[in-house]
């Protein structure tokens, strides 16, 4: 199973089309450089003031962070989905602040995979359908109908991928809102993962599971974004999910700002 | 993929969906048949009388003398003297002449004192002659206006008739139920009930016309002389009730005439007429119409009205077509009702939508994408709309198309895909879009403001 993840994510990687910013890197090039990062809300204090944060390809780090430190703004920042008033974030060196807005959702769809703890899918389509639409918003860009090296189609990389991630197949034309809850986050899982990404960001993905169902879920994760070569970036307040991973971090020493509104919330 | 989306996310909102879709069908339905029905009864109303030059009646408003004359509504109170009717018509220009003697009816039905020009020369919708189902003319109808070459004098006019004939429209023939060879009577004045219902004139009919879509089918047509029979009611006759009621008579004159009344004993002869209520005109050239209309107007001898069928008919139009803008007007505020409905129920959505609208944003969705989705929505509930309005009207008409014709005389045409049609459904998926893009926007700012 995880074979399968290797192959598609050498295969993905290989992919100049893919990754047309991406040749000239050696092994050290990081898929994640935050720099001089500051982005407040319209109206507001600052939220997020980061100096500098790198994350290697391939790596996986669990981020800690109680809520309200900036968290789901971060992770917004990291999938340009909110642009910084100052400094750049650079997903496999390429600048996403400074990309039109289009261009922004194209490379989102085509390089990050985001997963939520929660409402990953939309609940009317099924669950192949929710994994053809994260396709079509990749395809939807420069390269349409890439093809597939190993001769696979889509729908029998889609059915792999499900069995990976331990899910029946049977399931596939199931409306997303008919499954369990933990069924619905492997499935997000998928849907994160079939663009081959370079970058995986997972948003408390097991604040939804119960203790069981957290476990297994989080086996899977691990081992297919480690199968498919994506860097990830792991965020939670649940301290008992560290253990599945080498780097943590506290998200209150990367943010100064969180840092700062601590001290002066505990004034206050 | 965008299509299987707003499909799936339809069948979601099945009730919602489904409820606003049954308001726009009826709205659309009622805009469409309104459109249609408009259509029709212009088409039908222009198409009542044709290839007349010229109305002639006593001096009286162009609208009058139309309605009188053609539609048979309301009555001229004057009457133009026969000595007029056969000085007009031997003007050289006009070439025939059908006299119209109106004013009573039978059974509802009007009754219309003409000649057999009547059959010969009026012409409906597409300048169509009026042809017979059964029977045929009067048998040597009343008068012999023969108008050839407008040399008739009044000795030609002494061509009466010894019969009482009657041809009857399509519709007077089917609801009163009468056949060729029955014989009916025939009373003074218009109303249902007449007051002076005289049951001495049994009248033989000879002919049922086609049916036309035009007051035509609701006439019962006697001879001219006929008419004037029953006008001059001598009240002798009432004590002469004793004869057969098969056997066909004559009235006596009660009035004086200019014509002598030698066969005052002959029973079996018919009066002469001594007045039409107005005559339609056919002329040589149509160049001549405005001449000879201005020459019946100036008349010195009697006050006299010349009309033009087809600027009366605009104007009559004119007056008829208010009624049609407020059914317009009724049937757009349907429609604008019911898009408004469906713009809420994209706008109620909305909330619920906003976790979906952040997961197509999170799978990389452009915002605009968000907002097609919302607008192939709206459009394709409107569209659906569109396309089972049409089909149920058509329908509608296609199975009411017989009951319509028996009951009132209406022929709609089942093609109701006209252009007008077309431009009235193009009108209503520019109304959604726009309406539609209410929700849209909200989406599209949703999309956009996402954190």
């Amino acid at each position: 199973m995880s074979n399968l993840f290797n192959e598609v994510g050498a295969d993905g990687s290989t992919q100049p089309s893919k990754k047309p910013l991406n040749n000239a890197f050696n092994e050290q090039s990081p898929a994640v450089l935050v720099e001089s990062v500051v982005f407040s809300y319209v109206s507001g204090k600052r939220i997020i003031d980061i100096k500098k944060w790198r994350l290697n390809k391939s790596e996986q780090v669990f981020l800690f962070g109680p809520s309200g430190c900036g968290k789901s703004t971060l992770l917004n920042l990291l999938s340009g989905i909110l642009v910084p008033q100052q400094g750049s974030v650079s997903i496999l060196n390429t600048d996403i602040t400074a990309l039109k807005p289009s261009q922004r959702d194209c490379f989102r769809a085509q390089h990050i995979g985001v997963v939520f703890q929660q409402f990953n899918l939309v609940p009317y389509l099924s669950v192949l359908d929710n994994i053809r639409l994260a396709v079509h918003f990749a395809n939807d860009g420069a390269d349409k109908q890439s093809p597939d090296k190993k001769g696979m189609t889509k729908q029998e990389r889609i059915i792999l991928m499900l069995q990976a991630l331990q899910l029946p197949t049977d399931c596939l034309l199931q409306k997303a809102s008919e499954l369990s809850v933990g069924q619905q986050q492997r499935v997000a899982i998928a849907r994160a993962l079939i663009n081959k990404p370079d970058v995986l960001i997972v948003d408390e993905p097991t604040s939804a599971l119960d203790a069981s169902a957290k476990d297994a879920f989080m086996k899977v994760l691990i081992e297919t974004a480690t199968s498919s070569n994506a860097a990830l970036i792991f965020v939670s307040h649940d301290q008992s999910l560290a253990s599945h991973f080498k780097r943590i971090e506290a998200l209150t020493d990367i943010n100064d700002s969180a840092a700062l509104g601590h001290e002066l919330d505990s004034k206050a | 993929m965008i299509l299987t989306v707003a499909k799936q996310s339809l069948l979601h909102r099945k009730v919602s969906v489904l409820l606003t879709f049954l308001a726009l069908l009826v709205s659309v339905s009622l805009l469409v048949s309104i459109e249609h029905i408009r259509k029709e009864a212009k088409n039908s109303f222009y198409r009542t009388v044709s290839g007349v030059d010229l109305i002639v009646g006593a001096r009286t408003g162009q609208i009058n003398l139309l309605l009188s004359s053609v539609f048979r509504v309301g009555a001229n109170a004057n009457s133009v003297s026969w000595q007029s009717y056969q000085r007009i018509i031997s003007n050289p220009q006009v070439d025939w002449a059908i006299p119209l003697s109106l004013g009573d009816s039978h059974k509802g039905f009007a009754v219309i004192g003409t000649t057999n020009d009547y059959f010969e020369h009026y012409r409906y919708g597409d300048k169509r002659q009026l042809g017979f189902q059964a029977g045929g003319r009067f048998t040597n109808s009343g008068v012999n206006s023969g108008v050839n070459g407008g040399v008739n004098e009044h000795t030609q006019v002494a061509l009466v008739s010894n019969h009482f004939d009657v041809v009857l429209g399509a519709d007077a023939a089917k609801q009163l139920n009468y056949q060729v060879g029955d014989q009916i009577i025939i009373s003074h004045g218009v109303g249902k009930v007449s007051f002076s219902h005289h049951g001495e004139h049994p009248f033989t009919v000879v002919g049922i016309l086609q049916f036309t879509g035009t007051p035509v089918d609701q006439g019962v047509h006697v001879g001219l002389n006929a008419i004037e029979s029953i006008h001059a009611q001598p009240k002798t006759s009432l004590s002469k009730n004793n004869r057969s009621q098969t056997s066909l008579r004559t009235s006596k004159q009660a009035e004086d005439h200019n014509h002598d009344e030698h066969d005052e004993h002959d029973e079996y002869e018919l009066a002469q007429p001594t007045q039409v209520s107005a005559f339609m005109l056919g002329l040589k050239s149509r160049i001549a119409v405005l001449q000879v209309q201005r020459q019946v107007n100036q008349d010195k001898l009697e006050p006299l009205s010349a009309i033009i069928p087809g600027v009366a008919l605009g104007e009559l139009w004119r007056l008829v077509g208010a009624v049609e803008n407020v059914l317009r007007i009724v049937s757009a505020a349907v429609l604008i009702a019911s898009l408004l409905g469906l713009s809420t129920m994209l706008l109620a959505s909305l909330r619920e939508r906003k976790a979906e609208i952040s997961v197509f944003r999170i799978m990389g969705a452009q915002p605009s994408f968000v907002f097609w989705l919302l607008q192939l929505e709206a459009l394709s509930i409107a569209l659906g709309a569109c396309v089972m309005a049409v089909v149920s009207v058509t329908g509608t008409i296609f199975l009411s198309n017989d009951w319509l014709l028996a009951e009132y005389g209406l022929s709609l045409s089942v093609n109701i895909l006209s252009i007008h049609t077309l431009w009235v459904i193009a009108a209503v998926l520019i109304a959604t879009f726009v309406i539609a893009l209410i929700p849209s926007i909200g989406a599209y700012r949703n999309a956009r403001a996402l954190s």
